[in-house]
This record gives C-alpha cells, structure tokens and sequence, in this order.
C-alpha cells in the first residue's frame, strides 16, 4: 500500500528537497497544490524592476528602455513595476543602472510598500532595511520629503544600503546600524512601519534552489522568535493609528500567520484589509498544533503556482491606541 | 567611532566657497538652500545635507545612537582640508551650474571605466572652459556620469585630439567597482 510516507520520500527524491519540508508542505497544501508548488519552483521567475521616479521620469524611461530594445510589461497594481521580457544587456551592469534610473526589484518585493502607501513628509520606519530595495522604494513614494529611518545590523550588507541610497538618489534616509529587536530603545513614535523581516528565504526556491536543502526546522523555529522579538520592538515605535507592514520570503506559518497571532495576542492592533487583491489568504484556524486568529485571513500569501512570484507573505496591521 | 554635528560657520563658509569656486557663483547657495550641514567626524570629515526634519531625529537619539549615514552626503574633507565632491552632490549642483561637457557615447564608456579621457571623445563643451577646471561630465544623453578635471586648454587640444585632456575625479562606474 502507498502511505502518506511514501509520498514524501517521492516527491523529496524526485525534486530533491528535505523530507520535513515536503511532509508540511502536504499538510499546509495538500498533494494535488504541493505538486504543483514544487513543479513552480523549478521554473525561472521573470525578472522585473522598478523606475526610481526619483532619478527619471516614468515616460522618458520606457522610451528610453524600449529604444534600447527592452521588452518592459507595467505589472498591475504596483506604481512603477515592470516585468522585463526581454534584455539584450545584463539588467545589472547598465549605464541607466548606475544612473539609479532602476532598482532590480522582484514583483512580490514591490508590493509592501505599495500597501505601506507612504507619503511626502511622514517618518517611516525601515526595520532590517538592507540591501535597500524597499528604503529606495518608501523614498520613491514619499517624493524625497519626510523621514525614513533605516535599521540593519549587518556591516557589510548596510553598505550596499548606502550606496543604493546614492546611487538612486534618495536624500531623506537616516541610517542606523543597530540589531532592530532594540529599536524601541530609540524612543521614535513613526506614522509607518516597515518590518520585511529577516527570514528562511523558503520561498526564494525558484531563485535559490540551494534552499531546498540548506535550512532545518529548528532553523525556521529560530527565526521566528527573532520576527517576534523584531515585531514587538516594531509596533513599540508605531504612533497610535499608525500602521506596520510585516512581510517575509517564507512559505512556513511560523514565520508568518504565527508572528501576526504572537503579535495580536500582545498588542493594541487588528488585521487591516489590504487595497491589494492579489495572492490567497493567509492560513487561519488550526495549522501545525497552533490556532490562528481568524482576522489575519485578510493577510495575503503568494506562490509561483498560483501567481508567478517567489513565496511571499503581507500583512498590514493598524495600532488602535 | 564617527561622530556626528553641525558644521561650524566656518566650516560652512569654506564648503560653500569650495562649490562655487568648482561651479561658479552662488551655485552653493542654490544647491544647499534651507538644509544644513553635518560633518561626520572620524579619521577625515564627511559632509552631508540634512533638512530640518531629520535634524531634530538624530539630534533626539544622539544620546542613544550615532547615525550610520544621513541625507545626502556631499563630499569628504581630507586631513589636507581638501574638499572632495560626491557623486550624489554631482547629480544635483548639474541641475545649477553651466560647467558641464558633453561625451560621445564612447568617451562616457571610458569615464564609466574609471580612465581619463582624450579631446575626441568630448562631443560638446557647455561654456568657456579652461586648464585647471573642473567640469560635470555628461554621457550622450545628456546625463551626468562624473566629474572630471580639465588638463589643457581646448584650443590647444584641438590640435592633438588623442593627448589626455579631461582626468577622471569621480564618476558613476564606482558603484560598480566599489560600492556594493
């Protein structure tokens, strides 16, 4: 007879990933969705960016792009995001690169911001900031005016921060290099938070196969406790009314539905719903021993079998007082 | 350790003095306009452009913590008291200043490679320029990539187009080479 234990062993050997990871991904999904999860995750991603408005203006870039013959396509719902069809250069090594005329961003990693919806003149909070992809994207929005201030602990990935910062022109970050669970020792009260929090990266798979095999469960166990402490020491800076976007690259509750419940369960807060209709809702109700609050259904979660992007989790959350 | 604070006058007099001898009359005060400026203090002196805002942040955690970085960064002091513009200082006072000299699409190649370059591969010279100044370099687009030093008069160039005429100060290819 084929047990539920034969499956895993075949679907681990056949696209060579860790048993457990196979086991919860049957659980989460079910077979028909985790055959398809896996089968994505072997499919290159098509690669995207972002115009830095900061640096050109959105019309002269696709003129300037499509005379250079790029094939651009606008993604829908993210201001400035373009699927890039075609590259007759490497995206990384252009003159208009270094002109910050671009920041090699992936679709999913564009859409917290476009739900933080910053504005000109507000101070946001970027917690593990680097390499800056998303800082260089809150200064986008908020047109260079206002304060964004800028956290990661990492030396060496803090100076790519700061060079992304020059080289797309954004003139209204402060940076700080501290460990970002320390944050409310600082005293600031932000109008926004942005947590995209350091995580597994087990959606990253299409990108980084390497990550099939590379992290434990008690890797994923760990992390989530640093994203617990990361967002306790976030919402601790968030102004009342104000609102934080939590996102991450990983598929695993843990890392994600449970960081929102450990949240609501501490905190003055509630689930927003997102002006953002792609993705699925998140998990609620009974996962892996853990019952979820059943407002975090309005978080989202997507997938490359069903969207075309890495594994990727949001959730806004408002302060009430 | 770097330490933080606002200039001195002083200090922002020599700064402002400094851009506009490199770019002309009052292009310091259009460039800096109401911000103000802190020097990052370590083993040599880091300038950046700060608005009012971001001011009153650093100074309520200065206590606590020092920035990393802040605003624009506009350039470096060396122990000479030498004043070094930055790239990002380069993209805005372009806006202001008519010191400026247009490249073939080649010659932008070149500077981007970090290399100097010789008279043939400037396409347009945007004013009166002469030996010792110093020039914002723009590619065939007209974006600028740089900023270079002009070696020898043009007039004189003209007559040797090959000869190095435009040394390579700073320009966009260090991203590249040594920014991330």
């Amino acid at each position: 007879m084929f047990t539920e234990d034969d499956l895993v062993e075949e679907l681990a050997e056949r696209y060579n990933y860790r048993k457990y990871m196979v086991k919860r991904y049957l659980e989460m999904f079910g077979k028909e969705e985790t055959v398809k999860l896996l089968e994505a995750n072997e499919q290159k991603l098509i690669p995207s960016l972002r115009c830095n408005t900061l640096r050109i203006d959105e019309e002269d870039f696709v003129t300037l792009f499509t005379k250079k013959r790029f094939v651009l396509e606008k993604i829908s719902g993210i201001s400035y995001g373009y699927r890039v069809l075609k590259t007759p250069f490497p995206l990384g090594a252009t003159n208009e690169y270094l002109l910050g005329f671009y920041f090699l961003q992936s679709e999913a990693s564009m859409i917290p911001v476009q739900v933080l919806d910053p504005n000109p003149g507000e101070m946001i909070l970027d917690l593990a900031a680097a390499p800056g992809g998303k800082t260089t994207q809150i200064a986008q929005f908020m047109k260079n005016k206002g304060v964004i201030v800028a956290i990661d602990i990492n030396r060496k990935r803090i100076k790519s921060l700061r060079s992304n910062l020059s080289r797309c022109g954004v003139y209204n970050a402060l940076i700080i290099r501290m460990d970002g669970r320390q944050i409310s020792d600082l005293g600031l009260q932000a109008d926004k938070v942005l947590l995209d929090a350091p995580c597994t990266g087990e959606g990253l798979i299409p990108r980084d196969p390497t990550r099939k095999t590379s992290r434990e469960l008690k890797d994923i166990l760990y992390v989530a406790e640093l994203q617990k402490s990361l967002i306790d020491g976030a919402l601790a800076c968030l102004k009342p009314g104000g609102s934080l976007v939590y996102s991450t690259c990983a598929i695993a509750p843990e890392e994600n539905e449970f960081v929102i419940d450990h949240a609501l369960k501490n905190e003055d807060i509630h689930v927003k719903k997102m002006d953002f209709n792609r993705g699925s809702p998140a998990f609620t109700g009974v996962i892996f021993g853990e019952t979820l609050h059943p407002s975090i259904k309005e978080a989202r979660r997507l997938y490359p079998h069903k969207d075309g992007t890495e594994g990727f989790f949001i959730c806004k959350l408002q302060k009430d007082s | 350790m770097i330490m933080f604070r606002l200039s001195t006058h002083e200090e922002l007099k020599f700064i402002q003095n400094a851009i506009d001898k490199l770019f002309g009359e009052k292009i310091a005060e259009k460039f800096i306009q109401n911000k103000h400026l802190i020097i990052g203090e370590g083993k040599w002196k880091e300038i950046f452009l700060v608005s009012d805002k971001m001011i009153k942040i650093v100074e309520a955690i200065a206590d606590k913590k020092q920035p990393y970085s802040l605003g624009m960064q506009i350039g470096e002091l060396d122990k000479n008291k030498k004043f070094k513009l930055s790239l990002e200082a380069v993209f805005e006072i372009v806006k202001f200043t008519s010191h400026k000299i247009q490249l073939t699409a080649k010659g932008a190649q070149t500077i981007l490679y970090g290399r100097n370059i010789s008279f043939s591969a400037v396409d347009k010279i945007c004013y009166e320029a002469r030996k010792g100044d110093y020039a914002i370099l723009l590619d065939e687009n007209g974006f600028p990539i740089g900023l270079g030093k002009i070696l020898h008069d043009f007039a004189k160039m003209q007559l040797n187009r090959f000869k190095i005429c435009i040394k390579n100060i700073i320009d966009l290819g260090w991203y590249l080479r040594k920014g991330e």
